[in-house]
Order: C-alpha cells, then sequence, then structure tokens
C-alpha cells in the first residue's frame, strides 16, 4: 500500500447549523494530484481551510502525512503550502521583503537564492522592489505561487490557484505546481480546487466532486470503515 | 462519572429542596428573627442580600469554570453552560445591588455609596453584561464568537481580586466621611437564619442555573434542528 | 522550535510590524488626532488653566489615552486579517505566542511615542510639568497594561460589521483597575509631597497580570 498523503475521516464542518462540509471521508496517496470540483458553496474551500489548519473542523478527522490536522503541530505546518482565493500578502511591502520574513519564519536555507530563483520562475523578478500593493490580481498571484514553494511544501493545498492569471501566468503554475517535473525523490502532493474542468484532464491524477458538502463522484478509492 | 449522575438527579432534587429552603427562609427572616435594635424591619433585607451577593459569585464561578473547559474542549454544551450561568449571574447581582440601595437609603440616607464592595459588584455586572451582549450578538454556534467570549469571561473573573483591591485603596487612600460600623457582630439568632438564606438562595441558584443551561442547549438543539429543516425543504425544491 | 528561533523569528515580525506600521500610518494618525482633539476639547469644557489644572488633569490624561489606544489597538489586527497575513502567519510553524508578543510590542512602541508627544505638548499648553520622568514611567507601565489586554481581544475578529467597534467597549470594564491605579498614581506624582509608590504597585501588578493571562490565552484564541 501507499503511503497516505492526505486522509479524511467523517471531516464536518457546520455554519449556523448548517452542514458545508458533511462526513467527507477521502484518501489521497503521496505524490498524487487530485482536482477538487463543485459548484459554488460545495465545500471545497471549507474542505481546503481545514486541511491548512485555519479551520476547526465541526466532527470528523483529518490527517496530512500522519499528522493530526487538529494538533496543529509545527511539523505539519512546515510541510503544507496554501493558496486560497484571497493573496496572503504584506501589502505595504515589496516581494522580496515579504518572501525574506516567511523565508526567515520557515527557517528555509540560503534563502536569498531561493527567492531570487521562484521569483524569476514565476516572472515578477523585474518587480521585487515595487509595493505589493501596487500590483495587479495576477502579479499577486504569481507571488502567492512563490510563496507557497518557498519552504518546499509536501503538501500543496490550492483554491482556484488561477484566479486572475492571464495565459502566461497559467504556464507558470503548470510548470511550477500542477505539471512540474520532480526534481527530487520526494514527491509533492496536490489537491487543488478548480473550476477549469476542462483543463483538468491534463495535469490532474484524479479528482473529487463536492455537492452540497458531500462526495457525488470521485476516483479516488472510498474510504471503507 | 458520578457528577454525570448528580447532575442527571437535577430535576428531582433541586426544585423541592430549593422549595422547602425558601419556605423556611422567609419563615426565620420574617417572623423568628429579632427586629433589628437600631436599623428596625429594614434590616431584614440582609437576609436576602448577602446570599444574593454569593450566588451570583457562584453562578459567575460556574461560567468562567465552563469558559475554560470550552476552550480546552471545544464542546459547545460547554459553551451553553457558561451563558446560562451568566444570565443567572447577573439576575442575582442585580438583586443585590437592589437590596443594597433599598437598605441603604434609610440607614446611610442615600442609595448609593461608591464603597469598595457596591462598586466592584457593579463593576462585575458590567463585565457580565458585556459578555453576554457579545456572544447574543453573535452566531450562537460560532467559534469565534464562543472564543472570544470565553476568554473574556474568563479575564473578567480573574480580574475581579484586582479590581476588589484597586477599589478598596481608591476609596481608604482618600478622606471619606466615616460612616458607622455596622453589624460589627451579628447575634447568634441572626447568624442562624443568615445561614439558611444563604443555603436557600444558593439552591435556587442552582436550580435556575440548571434552568439556564438547559435553555442554552435547547437554543443550540433547535438551531440544528432548524437548520436541517432548511436543507430539507432547499433539497425538495 | 527552540526558544532561540522564535525569539528570532519574534524579532523579524516585530520588525516588519513596525515597517508596516510606519508605511501606513493612518490608524496612528487618528490616534494622535483623537487624543489631540480630545485634549483640546477637555480644556475648553473645563477651562484648564490655573489652579484648577492639577486636579483634573490625571483624569482628563487617561481618559485620552485609554479611548484613543484601545480604539487604535483594537485596529491593530484588523490589516493583517484583510491582508490575509494573520491567516499566512497562522498557518506557519511560528508560535501564536510570537504573534501576539510581536503585535503588542508594535502597539505599545507606537502608542509611547503618540502618549509622550502629548504629554509635552500639554506641558507647553497648561504650563505643568508633566514631561517628568516619573510621570513617564507610570505611563509606560500603564499602557503595557492595557495593551497587552486590548491587543489579545483585537485578535479575534468577533463580528465582521461591528467586531472593531464593539471590542473597546467590552474592553473598558476590564480595565477599571487600571484606571484608577493610573489617574492615582498620575495625581500623587503631580503633588509634591504625595505618595506614588502604592499606585504604582497597583499598576505594576495589574500590568504583569494582564500580559501573563493575555500571553497564555492568545494561543487559545486561535
Amino acid at each position: 500500500m501507499q503511503d497516505l498523503a492526505i486522509e479524511t475521516n467523517r471531516l464536518t464542518r457546520r455554519y449556523d447549523g448548517l452542514p458545508a462540509l458533511n462526513r467527507v471521508s477521502i484518501q489521497i496517496t503521496s505524490g498524487s494530484r487530485i482536482a477538487l470540483l463543485g459548484n459554488n458553496g460545495s465545500g471545497k474551500t471549507t474542505l481546503l481551510t481545514i486541511l491548512s489548519t485555519l479551520l476547526q473542523s465541526s466532527e470528523g478527522s483529518a490527517t496530512i502525512l500522519g499528522y493530526d490536522v487538529a494538533k496543529k503541530s509545527t511539523a505539519l505546518r512546515n510541510m503544507i503550502g496554501f493558496i486560497r482565493h484571497q493573496p496572503m500578502l504584506y501589502e505595504n511591502f515589496s516581494p522580496v521583503e515579504d518572501l525574506e520574513l516567511f523565508a526567515k519564519i520557515y527557517r528555509v536555507s540560503d534563502a536569498r537564492e531561493q527567492i531570487r530563483r521562484l521569483l524569476t520562475n514565476v516572472g515578477i523578478w523585474h518587480l521585487r522592489d515595487e509595493a505589493i500593493g501596487t500590483f495587479s490580481r495576477g502579479q499577486k498571484q504569481r507571488l502567492m505561487i512563490a510563496k507557497a514553494l518557498l519552504h518546499k511544501p509536501k503538501v500543496l493545498l490550492l483554491d482556484e490557484p488561477e484566479i486572475g492569471l492571464d495565459q502566461s501566468g497559467l504556464r507558470v503554475l503548470d510548470e511550477l505546481i500542477l505539471m512540474r517535473k520532480e526534481e527530487d525523490s520526494s514527491p509533492i502532493t496536490v489537491l487543488a480546487a478548480t473550476h477549469r474542468e476542462e483543463r483538468v484532464d491534463t495535469w490532474a491524477t484524479g479528482f473529487v466532486r463536492l455537492e452540497r458538502g458531500q462526495i457525488i463522484e470521485t476516483t479516488l478509492s472510498e474510504n471503507t470503515e | 462519572m458520578i457528577l454525570n449522575n448528580i447532575y442527571e438527579l437535577r430535576w428531582k432534587v433541586l426544585p423541592p429542596a430549593a422549595g422547602v429552603a425558601m419556605i423556611g427562609m422567609a419563615a426565620l427572616a420574617l417572623i423568628t428573627a429579632p427586629t433589628e435594635v437600631v436599623e428596625g424591619d429594614v434590616q431584614r433585607l440582609l437576609y436576602v442580600h448577602l446570599p444574593s451577593a454569593l450566588a451570583s459569585y457562584f453562578a459567575f464561578s460556574v461560567t468562567a469554570v465552563c469558559s475554560v473547559l470550552f476552550l480546552l474542549k471545544r464542546d459547545f454544551k460547554w459553551d451553553s453552560a457558561a451563558q446560562g450561568a451568566a444570565i443567572v449571574g447577573l439576575i442575582f447581582t442585580l438583586l443585590t445591588l437592589m437590596t443594597g440601595s433599598l437598605w441603604g437609603k434609610p440607614i446611610w440616607g442615600v442609595y448609593w455609596q461608591w464603597d469598595p464592595r457596591i462598586t466592584t459588584t457593579l463593576i462585575l455586572f458590567l463585565i457580565f453584561s458585556a459578555y453576554l451582549i457579545a456572544r447574543k450578538s453573535t452566531s450562537l454556534d460560532s467559534d469565534k464568537s464562543a472564543r472570544f467570549c470565553s476568554i473574556y469571561a474568563i479575564i473578567g473573573f480573574l480580574d475581579i481580586p484586582l479590581i476588589h483591591m484597586s477599589v478598596r485603596w481608591w476609596r481608604t487612600l482618600h478622606p471619606q466621611p466615616i460612616i458607622a460600623k455596622l453589624n460589627p457582630a451579628l447575634p447568634d439568632e441572626m447568624l442562624l437564619v443568615t445561614l439558611v438564606s444563604v443555603l436557600a438562595v444558593i439552591l435556587v441558584a442552582a436550580w435556575f442555573i440548571t434552568l439556564g443551561i438547559e435553555t442554552e442547549l435547547l437554543s443550540q438543539r433547535l438551531l440544528k434542528l432548524k437548520a436541517i429543516g432548511k436543507a430539507n425543504i432547499s433539497e425538495k425544491s | 522550535m527552540t526558544f532561540t528561533t522564535q525569539l528570532e523569528i519574534g524579532l523579524k515580525l516585530f520588525n516588519a510590524n513596525l515597517k508596516q506600521a510606519w508605511r501606513d500610518k493612518t490608524n496612528w494618525m487618528t490616534a494622535g488626532m483623537f487624543a489631540i482633539t480630545a485634549l483640546l476639547l477637555y480644556s475648553f469644557a473645563f477651562n484648564l488653566t490655573g489652579g484648577l489644572v492639577r486636579n483634573l488633569l490625571p483624569g482628563v490624561i487617561w481618559t485620552v489615552f485609554l479611548f484613543s489606544g484601545i480604539f487604535a489597538t483594537a485596529q491593530s489586527f484588523q490589516q493583517d486579517r484583510q491582508n490575509g497575513i494573520l491567516d499566512a502567519l497562522k498557518i506557519s510553524p511560528i508560535h501564536p505566542m510570537t504573534i501576539y508578543i510581536a503585535k503588542t510590542l508594535t502597539n505599545i512602541l507606537m502608542l509611547l511615542l503618540i502618549e509622550f508627544a502629548l504629554l509635552l505638548g500639554a506641558t507647553i499648553l497648561f504650563s505643568e510639568p508633566l514631561f517628568i520622568p516619573q510621570l513617564l514611567l507610570i505611563v509606560t507601565i500603564g499602557t503595557i497594561g492595557y495593551t497587552a489586554l486590548s491587543t489579545l481581544l483585537s485578535a479575534i475578529n468577533l463580528d465582521r460589521n461591528n467586531g472593531g467597534l464593539l471590542l473597546p467597549v467590552l474592553a473598558l470594564p476590564l480595565l477599571v483597575p487600571l484606571l484608577i491605579a493610573s489617574v492615582e498614581a498620575t495625581s500623587a506624582s503631580l503633588q509634591e509631597e504625595a505618595n506614588t509608590a502604592p499606585w504604582i504597585l497597583l499598576l505594576s501588578l495589574f500590568t504583569i497580570w494582564s500580559a501573563a493571562i493575555a500571553t497564555l490565552m492568545f494561543p487559545l484564541a486561535d
């Protein structure tokens, strides 16, 4: 049996008593790239936010690489990269300032070199000293891609990473995350919510479709209890 | 668990016990207790006043303990319990302040004195009112609000000794009119009546607190049922 | 992570907070403006000249400091929340206490700047010696005390719509000991023969109490 990267067990989250996520059980093997599909309000964001340790589940449990998400351990947080709907950036900092702070927080070695490489790869190296507040949505999204990859996470949680990206931006996203060639032996696991279903076949190794907080269709093996 | 078993007995034990104790208290305080020589009948208010004050502290302790338990366990039943107890605490704080004022007018000549204990009680009332306003103005099952309010209740409760100390210093380090020391030592008979009153009012408070908790738990359940109903309707349409 | 790495990261974060506060001064300018305006209004209302000043100044100073300070710190996590930075920090391996301490220190520093400037201004306006070591000490201790609490309360966004407004009102009852101790210590320090020691002691007690509670509670607020 292959290693499990993400496992959820009857994961449930309620808002005002209404379940946004309803007993979702999935198992994602290490190294796979899973598309998370579904209409607005189907629970994709809720699932990703719980996995990112930002949101508490109402019931059920989830583990990433064997770590319980609810425990919010440092080791776990070091292994997760998260891109969500809204950017998570210091508006009045420059990209370099922002990334340098987070490189310190994640204790990235050779930070300077990493930042230069990542900013070049996402194509905003020339904007490195501009204030992030002046960026377009697409430029911010490119920066978020760089930020999510900064600490070499093992699991990437992406909530509609295409937002704001132009054609070349989408290529950057594909190259760096969705279709990236593995450089090292430890594979990266991707769980990405997306509305671009026509592109899913090009990168995903499987998918999960949610509706009203429940799984209605999936290529993953059902979590049998 | 023993605690659970005891809690299961609440409907059988608390109401009759509280009822008997209250009748005993009324009889003792109104008939048996001697009329105070200096203050007259108005002194009998103190048989309500002191127990109410103790009951409010009791209720707010329940709120604080339940808030700690909520933060540790993240189970909303503790949040409900904290709210239920806080309401009862507020009722008894208000009763304490009112009986105190009614007693103070004939004895001190004023309804209100900036005395340490009165001031502390008033601030206690403000703190837990703020707690309830904050909690009730947000969604019942919002864990953000529940967390915020739990933290607020704990800080508020731990703040009490400091408030009391600061208000006491504030009054005593100032020159102030000398208030006659009243009731330096209670006669035995009055002491007995006071003890019975404390017991009776604490029992009533305990019963009210269980009622309050039960109410909050039911509103939690109602919220869930409503949500399920809504979900069913939207599925059918 | 060890204590030293947390300390190092905390300093970086503190530095980043300061840089951010410096570049976007709106919040602090508003607090400063509010304080100046309130001080002027008080001086019109009470006619703060002559002998009366000494009796009224402590109360005036501390209500102005407390209100402007709490309103400013209530917003302190607001910007980080809107930028998404608070979430970015929360999912990072940084310890929640470090986030809290870095933010509180930033708030304390900014408020002290405003408060010292105001004391200097009030010294000139009311020709009372307000910029004296003893008073600066009292202001510093008091500011640490109330900032510790209000920063903690501001960390949790109670409600998207009125969280910022609700908070200051909620914080005030908790600050009664601080207000009493600060006002009394201040008025004692303005009198020649009076004794400030017990009030500074109470103030320090409150500050230690609130800082300790708040630091311990912040991770639970997460």
